[in-house]
């Protein structure tokens, strides 16, 4: 249960500066691990901490490892055994420093300092902050904490490969994992929505092995953390990692900066190494006899943005996707990079594939001479860099350029005594200068890789943009020599890209570009005026900011959708589209959707044209449509207000007459009641039957917006009939109906139908007026259609249409009565169109012309 | 109630308006017949029919104006009454040219109706009184003989005795026992009574 491993360090003594007087006394370090020796992240810790602590100190240093591996499988309670042993392993020596190594050891210790150590200073490291909420602190403590962050963990995950549904979580069965376990589970609950974890802590690790190696498509793994599987098997980190990137079938994800290059893709990454030599520093001050208790040091957090490039090709994941200012680690060709020549190979492989392919095989052809002469290698270098098409640089430690090649000096056609040091900076673009300089000092001082576009004065005078890449170079000791850089010159591309900015912003709709991952890489003018956003607040953000929020869900699938295979797309055009508004109004859109393939991937470039101003002068015609309709009906109806007259008229007659009658009865002696009493019956239906046409009239007079209902046709071609009765009689025509019965009712405006009707039928009558007397037929017939809805034809035994006119009469303003507007068909066929009907003419075959239209069961144009 | 009666003979296709002004004539008194239709009135018309037609003028089939021609045809002369929704003028002027005696709108006042069918039904009365006279006349006529006739034809035309002797070829005296005896025949008392019966049978005066 419990190990202990007491090593003693020296000083390396001709490296520091005291080595001339008496060596001083040794220090005693207890290094308490919360599990064994050998477990990461903790044995990483300890391990970076003794070497730098012993470099740092003067004097020897003795390490007591000592590990509370109680903490795999409880959580403090068998504590006395332990401290028993450690009261007797501690006696007679003076421990100078005790510095706990995670969370289960800085409870332990301070759970027990009186007894243990009540006046030694401890160090609480590589704890992180959640531990550190119950514990006490003396002014003989300091913390040296971090802070893990597992859902930007999962956030990057999500960021790198935007398809992922699924997220294996590896954490182990440990008290203290399952107390990792409840954190993470808490953390992830608002991404359940968006992706499904699979919790592996249950499982045997071969189960999880098992598991891993045939996830479903578009999954990921999580790596928390795994000391104990859920048998209780105790597992070394190192070896889990490995285990489980042998098998796993989906890209795994870790927290740590030391499992980069051992399996996991990168991401985040908490920098544990620098976390031992931070630690390092602080024991190094406390030894000095600085007071801990005013020591503090900032929680740190995973501050590291790197990616294995192996991993990254393995998955196919677009490096276009990480975050910006994130290093990119083991490029290959991973076996030259110890070298020079790799690093200028690497570099220009990078920025221009076909300058690279020369270079390669320029390297392959040199590459077995370099392997054993290095010595040589500078001045070939330099020899090589000559000969590379692309200019190369190079500084040294002190950031000041220490080499150009030809290119370079061609390019510029300045000379290299001008060049050298900051001198080449001269011909950086006055506007550009600071920028790259700050960018190089702060990649330098980070010995990052770095990537820049900026001017330079080219030997013609003008200014020529440039992709200036740089990589820190080491020496095979990996001590740091400076940077290597070369450009490449994208003046062409950078040419297209102000065009291609240009006609984007010259676009009379919204143009925006957006990213497979959905997010918005470019916006025009245009977008700004429709959308209310300004450029800056939208660049950057997911596209649905502009899609209405009860459809961002929706929009999201359609749109991971469409980029699995993006294809030029129109959308809005038969249905409607709405946009949002900066300030939450919806904005009617028309959308083009064109996928646009760039070196970084599929992108798609959306146009969105704002049609409220169509749909306002769509509805400004629809209502003019309507009171066109209406002014016809009104101008018809005057021409029928003779028959619509006599209509009213006769139960006027009836009713006047009946009540004089009534008079008369009452004034006979005695008054003749019975009588009376059937004349007031009669006056009342009278009366309704007056009622009743005047709701018709009434009806067919309104003005107002349509109103779709499901009518009967036969019953409306009834009412209609009713109401031309009188003008029938007067033009002597009489109405043969032949209405089939079961048909299907349609949606329509009443109404308007009713104006067709009446419209067609008193032109029917009109026609006839040359007609014999007892010729004067009209043929009303309804019938199913060909295909949907139904048929209605007018059949008159007039004069015909001449047929060249047959079509012409329904243009507006064509007429052949004397006082006729010309109005009436082109107003019926509008209405009858605006039903999704048709309405047309034919001649018969004996005399007269028929009029046929039809209107559809279900329509599609939208009334609202 | 026999048609000799005077009646009046409502056509009218509306059987609301049928009933109502039916009940309403009645109530003044009036016998009436309604039609449903112009031609079942023209299929039962009789020239014994006396009063009047009130006739609706939009109807089915025949319109008011085409039975007024055709009843015109058949000779009838019983005064027709148009009633008509809309009164504009070319229909009503049409109608009182073919004959009719009043033209009214509906709806009509019970004053308006019953005052027009009763100066129909009088004009109706005034016409049989005269048709009856001149039958009479014209029965008086017939039982002259042709030379009475001749006499007749020359007395009227104001000739005195010797001229109508000289133009007849015979006796002054005999022209007189032919006109005694066309006086006693004609049943007047004097000349004047005897050129005004003349005249109403349309004999024709001798040049």
């Amino acid at each position: 249960m419990i190990a202990l491993i007491a090593t003693t360090a020296f000083a390396a003594p001709t490296t520091t500066p005291s080595d001339t007087q008496a060596s001083p006394p040794s220090r005693r370090v207890l290094l308490l691990s919360s599990f064994g020796p050998q477990f990461a992240p903790y044995s990483v810790v300890s391990s970076e901490f003794r070497t730098e602590l012993t470099r740092k100190l003067a004097a020897p240093i003795d390490f007591f490892d000592v590990s509370l591996e109680t903490a795999r499988f409880s959580d403090g309670e068998k504590d006395e055994p332990f401290i028993n042993y450690l009261n007797a392993l501690c006696s007679g020596t003076k421990i100078d420093l005790v510095m706990t190594l995670g969370g289960p050891a800085a409870h332990f210790a301070q759970r027990n300092r009186a007894r243990l150590f009540p006046t030694t200073p401890i160090l609480i490291g590589a704890v992180d902050e959640r531990h550190l909420n119950s514990l006490t602190y003396t002014d003989r403590d300091v913390v040296v904490a971090v802070r893990h962050e597992p859902l930007r963990a999962v956030e990057n995950i999500l960021r790198v490969l935007p398809q992922t549904q699924n997220i294996a979580v590896v954490i182990g069965n440990s008290p203290l994992e399952q107390f990792w376990l409840k954190e993470v589970k808490q953390e992830f609950e608002p991404l359940k929505s968006r992706v499904k974890f699979f919790w592996l802590n249950e499982l045997s690790f071969e189960r999880i092995r098992k598991n891993l190696a045939s996830l479903p498509p578009r999954s990921a793994i999580f790596y928390g953390v795994m000391q104990v599987d859920a048998n209780g098997v105790l597992r070394q980190e190192d070896q889990v990692l490995a285990d489980l990137y042998a098998v796993a079938n989906a890209p795994i994800f870790g927290l740590h900066d030391y499992q980069l290059g051992r399996g996991i893709v990168g991401g985040p990454l908490m920098p544990i190494r620098e976390l031992g030599r931070n630690s390092a520093n602080v024991a190094a001050r406390i030894l000095a006899g600085e007071p801990p208790g005013n020591i503090k040091t900032p929680v740190r957090g995973p501050e590291l943005l790197a990616y294995d490039w192996r991993e990254l090709s393995r998955w196919q994941i677009s490096e276009n996707n990480l975050p910006p200012g994130s290093s990119i680690l083991f490029r290959r060709p991973g076996f030259l990079q110890q070298h020079l020549w790799s690093i200028l190979a690497a570099t220009v492989l990078s920025i221009a594939a076909s300058i690279a392919v020369i270079l390669i095989r320029f390297n392959l052809r040199k590459r077995r001479q370099v392997e054993h002469a290095l010595a040589e290698s500078e001045s070939r270098f330099r020899d090589m860099a000559d000969s590379a098409p692309v200019p190369i640089w190079m500084s040294g430690p002190d950031k000041l350029c220490n080499f150009l090649n030809k290119a370079w000096f061609e390019f510029t056609g300045r000379s290299r005594e001008q060049e050298l040091g900051e001198g080449w900076a001269n011909g950086i673009h006055p506007d550009d200068r600071d920028r790259r300089m700050s960018a190089y000092v702060d990649s330098f001082d980070r010995r990052r890789e770095f990537k820049l576009e900026y001017r330079v004065l080219g030997a013609q005078g003008d200014y020529r943009w440039l992709i200036d890449c740089g990589q820190p170079r080491f020496a095979s000791d990996g001590s740091f020599l400076g940077y290597i850089g070369s450009f490449v010159d994208i003046t062409e591309r950078k040419l297209a890209e102000e065009q291609f900015h240009q006609l984007v912003e010259a676009a009379p709709s919204a143009m925006i570009m957006v990213s497979p991952g959905g997010e918005i890489i470019l916006v025009n003018a245009q977008t700004e005026v429709v959308f209310g956003y300004t450029r800056n607040e939208l660049v950057g953000k997911s596209i649905e900011i502009l899609v209405p929020e009860h459809l961002r869900s929706i929009h999201q699938q359609h749109r991971r959708e469409y980029f699995k295979s993006p294809s030029p797309k129109t959308l809005g055009t038969d249905f409607d589209l709405f946009g949002r508004r900066k300030d939450g109004t919806p904005v009617p859109v028309e959308i083009g959707l064109n996928p646009v393939s760039t070196s970084q991937g599929t992108f798609v470039l959306a146009s969105v044209s704002d049609i409220s101003a169509r749909r306002a002068a769509e509805v400004e015609a629809r209502q003019h449509r309507n009171e066109l309709a209406h002014l016809a009906r009104v101008a018809m109806l005057g021409e029928l207000s003779g028959s619509l007259a006599h209509e009213l008229n006769q139960p006027l007659t009836a009713i006047l007459s009946n009540a004089e009658a009534a008079q008369r009865f009452m004034e006979r002696e005695p008054a003749d009641l019975d009588e009376v009493r059937n004349i007031l019956h009669d006056i009342v239906q009278d009366d309704n039957r007056a009622g009743e046409v005047i709701r018709r009239l009434r009806l067919l007079l309104k003005k107002g917006e349509l109103q779709r209902n499901e009518i009967d046709v036969n019953e409306t071609i009834r009412e209609v009939l009713k109401l031309v009765n009188s003008d029938l009689l007067n033009h002597n025509v009489v109405v043969e109906t032949d209405l089939q019965s079961g048909l299907p009712a349609i949606q329509a405006d009443r109404v308007q139908v009713q104006q067709v009707l009446l419209n067609l039928i008193v032109n029917g009558c009109d026609a006839m007026a040359q007609t014999d007397l007892h010729s004067r037929r009209l043929l009303v017939r309804s019938a199913p259609a060909n295909g949907d809805g139904i048929e209605i034809s007018i059949a008159d035994f007039g004069c015909g249409i001449p047929h060249d006119q047959v079509e012409m009469v329904f243009t507006p303003f064509f007429t052949t009565k004397a006082q006729g507007l010309g109005l009436g068909l082109s107003v019926c066929r509008t209405i009858v169109t605006a039903h999704g009907g048709k309405l047309w003419a034919t001649n018969n075959h004996g005399a007269g012309a028929s009029f046929h239209l039809t209107l559809p069961c279900e329509t599609t144009e939208s009334f609202t | 109630m026999s048609t000799a009666d005077p009646t009046v003979f409502f056509v009218d296709d509306d059987s609301a308006v049928l009933k109502a002004i039916s009940r309403l004539l009645r109530a003044n008194g009036f016998n009436v017949i309604t039609y449903d239709s112009p031609g079942k009135f023209l299929q039962l018309y009789s020239p014994t029919m006396h009063g009047c037609i009130v006739l609706d003028y939009a109807m089915p089939e025949l319109n008011g104006l085409e039975l007024q021609r055709a009843l015109a045809a058949k000779g009838a002369s019983l005064p027709i009454i148009f009633l008509s929704g809309r009164g504009d003028v070319p229909t009503s002027v049409q109608a009182i040219k073919g004959g009719a005696v009043d033209f009214l709108t509906k709806p009509v006042k019970q004053t308006d109706l019953i005052a027009a069918v009763r100066a129909a039904i009088e004009q109706d009365q005034k016409l049989c009184a005269a048709r009856t006279e001149m039958i009479d006349i014209r029965t008086r006529i017939e039982t002259l003989t042709p030379r009475e006739y001749e006499v007749l034809q020359r007395v009227i035309a104001g000739r005195l005795n010797k001229q109508a002797a000289a133009e007849l070829g015979i006796a002054e005296k005999t022209i007189k026992v032919h006109r005694a005896r066309v006086m006693q025949k004609m049943r007047v008392q004097s000349l004047a009574e005897l050129v005004h019966v003349a005249e109403r049978a349309g004999v024709a005066l001798e040049k």
